[in-house]
């Protein structure tokens, strides 16, 4: 079990990296066209500035996952190791309570979106699906921050120590 | 209602939530209870904020920095500078400094600069009877100007929020990041001269040719990317992929060393490092499209022009202030929330917005090296091994200097607005 989740967590984020280079490729390939035969594909741009809701919400994820979104962590450094853990799964749980706001409200306008049947100038997909990877990933996210939440209130009881991650970059 | 806003905002800051996410919750607690709009609003403006093309430059940037860091280019780079410098006081610091503003010129990252150059050149300087600490502050500050010399990831950022062009924005950095490189030229030769750091090289006629010759594929490409960009080739955007293409093509069959393993890694660091910075700003821009709509920037101004009278006191307060914000939290994050709510301010005091991006860029370079939330200094103790205690006093002397160049920065303004005034006008 343990390990179907490592290679789930490595495909996400091996998907959005290679998702990320096929659009390098894609936008050098429109460059060169347009450069030598005067080719030009309006879905290129749509497309891709569609994919990148889907990398932004996706990586989000990922960053969850990681703790390595940006935050303060000027004042946590200086309380005592159960205070730090009790901060944590206070801002974890509110980060996770906006997430399922913005879930539900997320599908509220899919749903609105949908019965419109409006669609997208040149790729002509129905305008719904841009919006899904919002509706899709914040419930990943919101989980993502209950599970933070419940990791540091289990440190807390235990008085576990405190790890900070500086993330990979 | 704006009490209300700004108690929530440092309440969740403290606490240490992640600052997309008190974007989100400020904006979203607004509307519903200040303004009762409906929040499908916000999810509105959420994908209306990300709905933009120049945001793929972006993750574009950091991975094509991200490949030439860790890959070849890098280290053919150094070689070719102290090819070019090695012989003069003080040579191999200039040619760390030099590396560094041209691998800056290819990547669009500070802590990229870092990593690629730094963990080359830190241990040669040491090597060749340089000082440790200084070889470590040189090198840490100096790939801080990966984000002032173009192309720049944080100026897309602050382009994108203050709807200023990103191409004028590039040009703009030029010039003062041959001040701020000649400021530590300076400074570099000082102290090799005052502590006889010579450091004589000999290198034969065959091997100068074949340097010369491997280091060109690095060399070409800001030259690729940004005469594309100024010739009208290709967007800023564009640029971006074809940088990451190209340096992808000239690791994989020029210099042939990049393995499948390490180019997943890559990715993965990549792609933490872009969700992370795109995540922020799409909750950003709703944010600022709060703000704007409740005419918070008017507030602003009327505020600051009534108590201050003086643009250059204003632009000190301004600096002074990002200093301090930049002690205690992500600086990037700081600037894109709080300059669109200067902008009409700034307007008053009559600030070109361009200038005043490159002095928030100057001040998030400061904000890279400032103890104890420096990216850069972590960086620092990433490919060292010292503490964070260590590698902040030994940038300490370099962040004077750095300050000197923000000074001049911000009180001449040609020194940024004389390209883009002349270039693109």
């Amino acid at each position: 079990m343990e390990k179907l989740f490592k290679v789930l967590s490595n495909i996400e984020e091996l998907f959005i990296g290679y998702a990320l280079l096929g659009l390098a490729i894609i936008a050098t390939l429109q460059v060169v066209l347009r450069y030598t035969f005067g080719i030009a594909y309006d879905w290129v741009d749509e497309g891709s500035r569609y994919m990148i809701i889907l990398i932004t919400f996706m990586g989000a994820a990922v960053c969850v996952k990681y703790g390595t979104h940006f935050g303060m962590d000027a004042l946590v450094q200086y309380v005592p190791n159960r205070v730090k853990h009790l901060l944590k799964v206070i801002a974890n749980l509110v980060s996770a309570f906006s997430m399922f706001v913005i879930f539900y409200y997320s599908w509220i306008q899919i749903w609105k979106l949908s019965r419109f049947g409006a669609t997208t100038p040149s790729l002509q997909i129905p305008m719904y699906i841009p919006y899904l990877p919002i509706g899709i990933f914040t419930l990943v996210i919101a989980i993502r921050f209950l599970i933070q939440a419940f990791k540091h209130g289990r440190s807390m009881v235990n008085n576990s120590p405190f790890e900070t991650t500086m993330g990979v970059h | 209602m704006i009490a209300f806003m700004v108690f929530l905002f440092i309440g969740l800051l403290v606490i240490s939530t992640p600052i997309a996410i008190i974007l989100l919750t400020v904006t979203g607690a607004t509307l519903q209870f200040f303004l009762h709009i409906p929040l499908q609003a916000l999810i509105q403006q959420l994908f209306n904020g990300m709905d933009n093309f120049i945001l793929l430059s972006i993750p574009f940037f950091i991975l094509a920095g991200n490949i030439m860091a860790q890959g070849s280019i890098s280290k053919h780079l150094v070689k070719f500078m102290q090819l070019i410098v090695g012989n003069m006081p003080g040579g191999m610091a200039i040619s760390s400094i030099l590396a560094c503003i041209f691998f800056a010129a290819i990547s669009g990252s500070s802590p990229a600069t870092v990593i690629a150059i730094g963990s080359i050149m830190i241990p040669a300087l040491v090597k060749y009877g340089y000082d440790e600490e200084f070889s470590i502050g040189l090198l840490t500050a100096s790939g801080s100007m990966g984000i002032l010399i173009p192309p720049s990831i944080p100026m897309v950022l602050y382009a994108l929020v203050m709807n200023v062009s990103v191409g004028r924005m590039f040009l703009a950095g030029v010039l003062p990041g041959i001040v701020i490189g000649g400021l530590l030229i300076s400074y570099s030769i000082f102290k090799a001269k005052k502590n006889k750091w010579d450091t004589p090289m000999d290198i034969d006629r065959a091997e100068t040719i074949q340097l010369v010759k491997t280091a060109s594929w690095g060399i070409a490409m800001p030259i690729i990317v940004l005469g594309g960009i100024y010739l009208g080739i290709f967007t800023p955007t564009e640029a971006a992929a074809v940088s990451v293409v190209y340096a992808l093509l000239v690791e994989l069959f020029i210099y042939k060393d990049l393995k499948l393993e390490q180019f997943h890694h890559i990715l993965k660091e990549s792609v933490v490092l872009s969700s992370a910075l795109l995540f922020i700003i799409s909750c950003a821009m709703t944010f600022i499209w709060l703000l704007t709509r409740e005419k918070m920037p008017a507030i602003a101004a009327e505020f600051l022009v009534s108590h201050i009278h003086n643009k250059y006191l204003f632009l000190f307060i301004i600096n002074i202030f990002m200093l301090l914000v930049g002690c205690v939290m992500d600086i990037v994050s700081a600037i894109i929330v709080i300059s669109p709510i200067l902008m009409l301010a700034l307007q008053a005091f009559d600030i070109d917005l361009i200038h005043y991006g490159i002095i928030m860029i100057v001040n998030i370079e400061l904000g890279f090296l400032t103890f104890p939330f420096g990216l850069n200094l972590f960086v620092a103790m990433g490919i060292t091994g010292k503490s964070l205690t260590q590698v902040g006093r030994a940038v300490f002397p370099f962040l004077i200097i750095l300050f000197i160049g923000l000074l001049l920065i911000t009180y001449i303004p040609p020194i940024s607005m004389l390209l883009p005034k002349m270039m693109m006008p």
